[in-house]
């Protein structure tokens, strides 16, 4: 259970989100948007969050959109991995958003909540990084349509009472080649239970006639893509060994080291993601 | 809509509407059990990791420890005492796919929208979903070959 009370709020239009959201916030009852929910009610749960009031967005339609309209891929934020997943829309976010916890859980996490979360891996947001996603954002001075890469660094950089709507990604990124994968601490532990080790590496490249874009999750605090080490994979000047050599250098921020797995591990495996994903792309020297 | 305080809502459960007296921040899972007496959805690790509390919302499984109680106003709950001689629970019952039991309600709620939703399942579809449930056991053998009977007279 969770071990306080707090307000719930279902609105049907996202202005009255954001209004409520706001009047909230002044009676300081610290509101939430809540999509699917799952990491509210497991931080609550454990005393890491305290919503004294949270504004479930499930029902406003412009979060419920899944569907090409104009030669783009629109995505409402309340649609659920699962969902996006059965869509078939957009393959390389299939695979990303549904390595995101069990299949279950996907059929209650959003995909806003996902790119939103705390949980550091937010694998979902790797195939929105490298296919050009533009966000569009209701707050209350109206609704903006901004790109990914310009509210996303370490985290979506949001203000307080910024209502995620809908990502949307142009028709022709959806149909790129690409290759994604994930490690795991562990892997197969029984069948069919080979989810059980812990996250260690995910990565995304998609090949954009010839140039290939990545982007990773697990490997440093957060999830990312480089344009750094994006010029370092599609130079054709240098050898095999000096790329992946280089790709590390270019890396954001430190590898991560933690009980999971050492650093010099995940380097490894990044190096050995690096060196197969390269190798998958048909017509890209490496 | 909104929901202050305490209070009664209305929820669609098993074909029945039945009445709760619930918190906003209530957890379906437990209003399901305390308020409605079905306690065929297992209280296990309570954070969304066993499957063991899993229900059908509007006919897609659902862990119902990570869904308030009042997220599911409007929407058609099926618990696995709401499933009647399916499919599934025979096959279960044929293959032995159960040892303590704690786990079973999960699974076969879970397999149960497995068939229904995507009755001519791949191998690669049916281990995906079937690792949203842990059994503690370890009967997945077993397990595997229930829903792999069902799926198979589908696809005959």
């Amino acid at each position: 259970m969770i071990p306080f009370d707090f307000e719930y709020y279902k609105p049907t239009s996202a202005q009255e989100a954001v209004s409520l959201f706001h009047n909230l916030r002044s009676q300081e009852k610290n509101p939430m948007y809540y999509g699917g929910g799952t990491e509210i009610i497991s931080f609550s749960r454990l005393y890491q969050l305290f919503p004294k009031a949270v504004i479930d967005v499930k029902g406003i339609p412009e979060c419920n959109v899944l569907e090409f309209k104009n030669d783009k891929l629109v995505i409402g934020a309340a649609k659920t991995l699962s969902q996006v997943q059965e869509s078939n829309l957009f393959p390389l976010l299939n695979q990303c958003g549904g390595r995101v916890a069990d299949h279950t859980i996907r059929d209650k996490i959003t995909l806003g909540g996902n790119i939103c979360s705390r949980i550091p891996f937010r694998e979902a947001i790797l195939a929105l990084l490298v296919s050009d996603c533009e966000v569009i954002i209701e707050n209350k001075n109206g609704i903006r349509k901004v790109p990914l890469e310009s509210i996303y660094t370490e985290s979506m950089l949001l203000e307080p009472g910024d209502l995620l709507l809908q990502f949307t990604v142009e028709k022709n990124y959806t149909v790129m080649p690409f290759f994604s994968m994930k490690k795991t601490a562990d892997g197969d532990v029984d069948y069919p239970q080979d989810r059980i080790g812990y996250p260690l590496l995910s990565g995304v490249f998609l090949n954009n006639k010839g140039h290939i874009r990545a982007a990773f999750s697990g490997l440093c605090p957060y999830p990312f893509r480089s344009l750094k080490l994006e010029a370092v994979l599609n130079d054709t000047t240098v050898s095999p060994d000096e790329k992946l050599n280089e790709s590390v250098q270019c890396l954001p921020a430190p590898i991560l080291n933690d009980m999971d797995s050492s650093a010099q591990y995940r380097e490894f495996v990044f190096r050995n993601t690096l060196a197969g994903a390269l190798d998958n792309f048909e017509g890209v020297e490496f | 809509m909104k929901f202050l305080d305490t209070g009664t809502i209305e929820l669609l459960v098993n074909g029945e509407k039945r009445s709760a007296l619930v918190r906003p921040s209530d957890l379906l899972l437990d209003v399901l059990r305390d308020q409605l007496g079905l306690t065929g959805a297992k209280p296990s690790c309570k954070n969304g990791d066993c499957g063991a509390c899993t229900v059908l919302v509007d006919g897609w499984p659902v862990k119902s420890c990570l869904m308030l109680a009042v997220e599911a106003i409007g929407h058609e709950i099926i618990t696995i005492e709401g499933l009647q001689n399916a499919p599934l629970q025979q096959a279960f019952v044929d293959e032995f796919a159960f040892q303590c039991g704690y786990c079973t309600s999960g699974f076969i709620i879970n397999c149960h929208a497995l068939a229904r939703i995507h009755p001519k399942a791949d191998e690669a579809v049916i281990r995906e979903w079937l690792q949203s449930n842990l059994c503690r056991c370890t009967g997945y053998e077993e397990i595997s070959k229930a829903i792999h009977s069902v799926l198979s007279t589908h696809k005959s």
